[in-house]
């Protein structure tokens, strides 16, 4: 019989971290109990499919990097019913993983390109991998310079607070964080990213925008970026979509006629703009 | 490629023929009076006036459920059907059959072919038969099928006066036509002369709508009122996406009682509020408006962007089973698709 595609692989959780202050995001780290291991193979930027025997199966974008061998990460945030058994999950518990999914970044036009990382709330996930991916000593001289800019509701909102903290303390990279409400001890921006961004000012020759957040969060960085000069085509976004299969097939995540499980999760604006924004 | 002629009376004998290396299958008339694709070996008789079939054939590609994984505690285990038995199935319409390849673009058309779909496919002979009588909500012609087209045929069967025309159409309709040489004699001119006359005839039945096969009409109708009027009569009961031979959205969920149990894939349906409903609360078609639009641009826009092919074969059961009486026909021509 051809590869039954629908066919988990067999994970357990080697740790469970909680991310922020509500305890309502986890970040799972998996590791794998069969040869599949070794055979998965991903790019940041991709997704895969979680699976809970008796509860079912749900996308997740892909939070570790490759460069990270022998384990993946996924940042879930507690939302319906999938993830809320997920979250009841202790180390040693099994999960399935099926993928991975959908196209990553695009990494090969990254390449010699200045990056600009712009992030909201829990969508960070694949950013992380992102990071972590040109931050790998073997690639960082790969890219230009580096700018992150992740904003959340609260300072207790922020995930992986040790790698932001780590990230800050390098020169080959600039992380500004934003919070919407600062508390007592907050000493950086306070605001939107957009209004971070529109203070930066990064300049938009050679450079390249990774977009990933809440839906009016993309809506205004777009906005912004394009007012910096940013070309449609040096705008990257990750949308999602409810979706089943992950390999385009069971019909529910298109956006227009292209599948957000396989023409994406990444797409630039200009490839959007020439769907219809029902998403 | 290999044109035959059989005796009506030498019929039912050719379909023993192939039984003995497969399972047959006719159209027939269920307990309940429903003409379906039976098991030759059940079926009282072979019927071959009907006009379809309720349910199309693809649900014999395509089962509405389909067992993908089983769980014995809390473990997933490969659910591994026995290989699927040889079918030849008979009296397929042609418009069911060039569903199928509609069906084959989504299901084999990529590099990650669905291996239960493929595995049925390929153990199957499609033998149709051509439609003598259309339906009055048939309208193949409008889309590119025919009363007599062999659009995903293996063999195509036109019923005559006193003969069948047997009209290998694959590599697997010439096997078919030489497992059963005692009872075939060439088809002579004359007999494909009276084939191409009758569905020539049958033709002339159909009433014609304007449909632009490049789907690029619809590319200004997003904002159409209309999606907004169409959508306010859909009930969405998905009944025409059950019945609908093209349509092929599945949803998969767990069944699972005391650790043991079964992920499966199930039919789904666009019109269905739930579909694309996401677990934030945030739905991208919270509407019958939206879930309308997005029915027939699949169908009639963005399967033409990508398979250059439409995912509709004009085969009515949509009109015919509507129970809100809603006639894709009107739609498309009000929408100028």
């Amino acid at each position: 019989m051809l590869k039954n595609l629908y066919l988990p692989h067999p994970t357990h959780i080697e740790e469970v971290v909680v991310e922020n202050e509500a305890r309502d995001i986890k970040t799972f780290r998996l590791v794998f109990e069969d040869s599949q291991g070794a055979a998965f193979s991903h790019l940041p930027g991709q997704f895969a499919e979680l699976s809970l025997p008796g509860v079912g199966e749900a996308p997740f974008g892909i939070a570790s990097s490759p460069t990270e061998t022998d384990y993946l990460l996924f940042t879930v945030k507690r939302v319906g019913l999938f993830t809320t058994e997920l979250h009841s999950l202790e180390p040693g518990s099994r999960v399935g993983v099926r993928g991975p999914f959908g196209k990553p970044f695009p990494w090969e036009r990254m390449s010699g390109k200045d990056l600009v990382i712009i992030g909201g709330g829990f969508a960070f996930t694949t950013l992380r991998a992102a990071i972590t991916y040109v931050l790998d000593p073997a690639r960082r001289d790969d890219f230009g310079s580096v700018l992150v800019i992740y904003g959340a509701r609260t300072p207790g909102e922020l995930m992986y607070k040790d790698e932001l903290a780590e990230w800050q303390a390098r020169d080959d990279i600039r992380v500004h964080l934003t919070v919407d409400k600062a508390d007592d001890r907050w000493t950086q921006h306070v605001g939107v990213v957009t209004s971070v961004l529109e203070e930066l000012k990064p300049r938009p020759d050679n450079t390249l925008a990774l977009v990933c957040g809440p839906p009016v969060m993309i809506r205004f960085a777009v906005f912004s970026l394009s007012k910096l000069g940013f070309p449609d085509d040096a705008i990257i976004l990750s949308l999602e979509m409810r979706m089943k299969c992950g390999i385009g097939k069971c019909g529910r995540c298109n956006i227009g006629g292209k599948y957000v499980c396989k023409d994406g999760p990444v797409f630039t604006r200009e490839e959007l703009r020439g769907l219809p924004a029902e998403y | 490629m290999t044109d035959k002629r059989i005796a009506h009376t030498d019929l039912n004998r050719m379909l023993a023929r192939l039984a003995e290396t497969g399972t047959v299958y006719v159209p027939a008339r269920d307990e309940t009076g429903d003409t379906v694709l039976m098991e030759a070996s059940r079926a009282r008789s072979l019927l071959l006036n009907y006009g379809n079939f309720h349910l199309p054939p693809k649900a014999f590609f395509f089962p509405q459920n389909q067992t993908l994984l089983s769980f014995r505690d809390g473990r997933p285990e490969e659910a591994a059907p026995p290989d699927p038995k040889t079918s030849f199935l008979f009296g397929v319409r042609p418009c069911d059959a060039r569903a199928l390849l509609a069906l084959d673009e989504v299901f084999l058309g990529d590099d990650r072919p669905e291996p239960y779909y493929a595995r049925l496919r390929a153990q199957t002979t499609v033998m149709t038969l051509a439609c003598a009588q259309p339906m009055p909500s048939c309208f193949c012609t409008s889309v590119g099928g025919g009363p007599g087209d062999d659009a995903g045929a293996d063999v195509l069967v036109v019923e005559l006066e006193g003969d069948l025309l047997l009209k290998a159409r694959s590599p697997r309709g010439e096997e078919v036509l030489s497992a059963v040489p005692g009872l075939l004699t060439d088809a002579t001119p004359a007999v494909l002369e009276e084939a191409d006359k009758l569905i020539s005839v049958a033709e002339e039945q159909i009433a014609s709508l304007e449909v632009d096969a490049s789907g690029q009409s619809l590319r200004d109708a997003w904002d159409s009122p209309l999606w907004e009027t169409i959508g306010r009569r859909c009930l969405g009961c998905g009944t025409c996406s059950f019945l609908c031979p093209t349509c092929h959205c599945f949803d998969i969920t767990d069944e699972v009682r005391n650790g043991t149990g079964r992920r499966v894939r199930t039919w789904d349906c666009c019109a269905y509020p739930l579909f694309t409903l996401h677990a934030s609360g945030h739905n991208p078609r919270p509407t019958p408006r939206e879930r309308w639009r997005q029915r027939i641009m699949h169908k009639f826009r963005y399967a033409a962007e990508n398979h250059e092919r439409l995912f509709c074969v004009g085969c009515g059961r949509c009109i015919r089973n509507c129970p809100a009486g809603i006639d894709l026909r009107t739609a498309l021509t009000q929408l100028g698709a």
